[in-house]
């Protein structure tokens, strides 16, 4: 746990990529999810670039702000991403994203998971209910309160309207 | 991945809209696999066609849809009287077996455990939809009664067709006995259904030799039953027109991006595999292993699968007889294919018989592919289009390799 928070802090663009398990409120633990995920990227701080579903984005990714699992690179590249961490995200999808990105660059890839965990992250936790995300963010926090700056370069998270970008 | 998953004080992931100790409709009670398999029973005497129905019995399962080929028609017929009896969701005939396959698919995609039958022309007929199905992740159970392929056209068993599912991203199990069968079905719902593999699985039987000789089974009781499958566990989201797997379907990438295509692709390919090397913990954990071995010290080895392993027991004991050593190593699993098993198994063996029941020799090309000292390996006898392998015939091209004289068995010139 305190690994990962030392990683979310030394990353330059610390960035979190939520999916659909987590950005839809299909049920109320979904909804403590997304509460825990946001608490995190605010701790960080962390951007968020979210995966609402899986399809292709057509006609060219803006890759700013939205990711692709079947091709993550393209966002990873772009954004300088040196740490990100995946949660809620369907596990087939995780799994080929966490592969090319392993493959492909150099980022480090954290996988907070509600079942076995992945492989192919560099960290991967298991079991992943609110409360071990929580803890995530208190072990941020904790760093933080012992002196440990955030080396985040300083950004604005993106807002999406119904029409597109809004900022 | 490699740590062991579990749910509590459970070892395998099940579903969690119900809970274990409930009942179904039935009055059965959702049951964890391991505590199944521990419920002693008195033995029963049956046919491999009766061990399939009585396995769906305790299976929960949503859908079964069946089509007539030799030999499991009977089986598919008596899943049709458990669905009158109420033991299944639903069931019925599709057209062909590729529309029964499609059918499969449809119905595991909206998110139920799913059941069928084929054999040989069958399994061929198929076919598209088999590596369809691994690609789109989905957990349903085929069990193909293993019969020759056309042409000449046979109902006799042979393994022949197995050699051609090896690719398609299925599990793939090989049942000795009826006894393994049993297992191996309600087994295979719970390692196909793991979030983390999620594949479907063939669980494969020798036809006729299997399927219509009877055996003593050990049963689980028909008071239990297989907790039910949870789509929510699924590693793609369910059904949904827009996103893939299904949106690949009606929608393909090639259609927009050849680089995008590719690369998708190429990683579901990927992903697809290491699922089925990740079944591996799952099934150790409820099998116990993937592989059973006997005197593997011995310099002498068969390594075989299916009913070749029943005729090698038989074999084995002729030769012991005349003072001759021969150690087994039964394959139960042919995908995932237990290669650190089988390279320790056959450590020590100076020779390595693979008897099989097609003229392909497909067994002993993946043993060939997976040990060092390959020239070990001696492939055969292998015999085709559902003849009988006697013990006799595997004896004695293990006495030839000894150079040991034997009698002329027939058709064999001196």
């Amino acid at each position: 746990m305190e690994y990962a928070a030392r990683k979310f802090l030394e990353a330059k663009v610390p960035t979190i990529f939520p999916g659909p398990l987590v950005l839809w409120k299909w049920n109320d633990q979904a909804a403590e999810r997304a509460r825990a995920t946001r608490a995190l990227a605010d701790a960080i701080p962390a951007r968020l670039i979210p995966m609402a579903d899986y399809r292709p984005k057509y006609p060219v990714i803006d890759p700013e702000v939205e990711i692709n699992p079947n091709h993550p690179n393209l966002t990873i590249w772009h954004n300088k991403i040196d740490v990100c961490l995946f949660i809620g995200v369907h596990c087939h999808q995780a799994n080929l994203a966490l592969k090319i990105i392993r493959g492909g660059t150099n980022c480090y890839t954290i996988a907070m998971c509600i079942q076995a965990g992945h492989e192919d992250a560099c960290l991967s936790f298991r079991d992943a209910e609110p409360e071990k995300i929580f803890t995530l963010v208190e072990a941020i926090k904790k760093l933080k309160a012992q002196g440990v700056k955030s080396q985040a370069i300083p950004f604005t998270q993106f807002k999406m309207g119904r029409k597109g970008r809004l900022n | 991945m490699n740590k062991p998953v579990g749910v509590k004080e459970k070892g395998v992931k099940m579903s969690q809209h119900v809970k274990l100790g409930q009942k179904n409709k039935k009055g059965q009670v959702y049951t964890d696999i391991v505590d199944m398999f521990n419920m002693p029973e008195p033995p029963s005497f049956l046919t491999g066609s009766e061990v399939i129905r009585d396995a769906v019995k305790v299976a929960s399962i949503d859908l079964s849809v069946a089509y007539p080929i030799t030999p499991q028609s009977e089986a598919a017929a008596l899943i049709g009287e458990l669905y009158a009896e109420g033991y299944l969701g639903d069931y019925f005939r599709g057209e062909s077996e590729f529309a029964v396959m499609g059918q499969c698919a449809g119905a595991a995609f909206g998110g139920a455990r799913v059941f069928t039958t084929t054999a040989g022309p069958g399994t061929l007929r198929a076919f598209e939809n088999f590596p369809m199905w691994a690609g789109a992740r989905l957990p349903i159970q085929v069990c193909v009664t293993c019969r020759g392929i056309n042409s000449p056209l046979t109902i006799q068993p042979d393994t022949l067709e197995m050699y051609f599912l090896l690719e398609t991203g299925m599990l793939i199990w090989h049942a000795e006995t009826a006894q393994d069968l049993y297992d191996y079905i309600l087994a295979g719902f719970m390692v196909a259904e793991q979030p983390d593999v999620h594949l479907p699985i063939a669980t494969c039987c020798d036809g006729f030799f299997v399927t219509h000789t009877k055996d003593t089974v050990n049963k689980v009781p028909d008071e239990v039953c297989l907790p039910p499958y949870d789509p929510y566990r699924s590693p793609v989201p369910c059904m949904d027109m827009e996103n893939p797997p299904v949106r690949m379907m009606r929608d393909p990438f090639v259609m927009k991006s050849n680089y995008i295509s590719y690369s998708t692709h190429a990683s579901w390919q990927q992903e697809v595999r290491a699922a089925i090397e990740r079944s591996r913990k799952h099934t150790i954990r409820i099998l116990g292993s993937l592989v059973e071995t006997q005197n593997t010290d011995r310099e002498i080895l068969i390594v075989a699968s299916g009913t070749a392993v029943s005729q090698s027991r038989e074999a084995i004991r002729l030769l012991e007889e005349e003072g001759i050593k021969v150690g087994l190593v039964k394959l139960k699993t042919i995908r995932p294919f237990p290669h650190a098993e089988l390279r320790e198994a056959t450590a020590n063996a100076k020779a390595i018989f693979v008897p099989e029941f097609n003229l392909s020799g497909w067994l002993a090309r993946e043993v060939k592919a997976c040990i060092p000292n390959n020239e070990r390996v001696h492939a055969g006898p292998q015999v085709g289009g559902g003849m009988t392998m006697p013990l006799e015939v595997i004896a004695e091209e293990i006495k030839r390799y000894l150079g040991i004289p034997t009698e002329t068995l027939a058709s064999r010139g001196s």
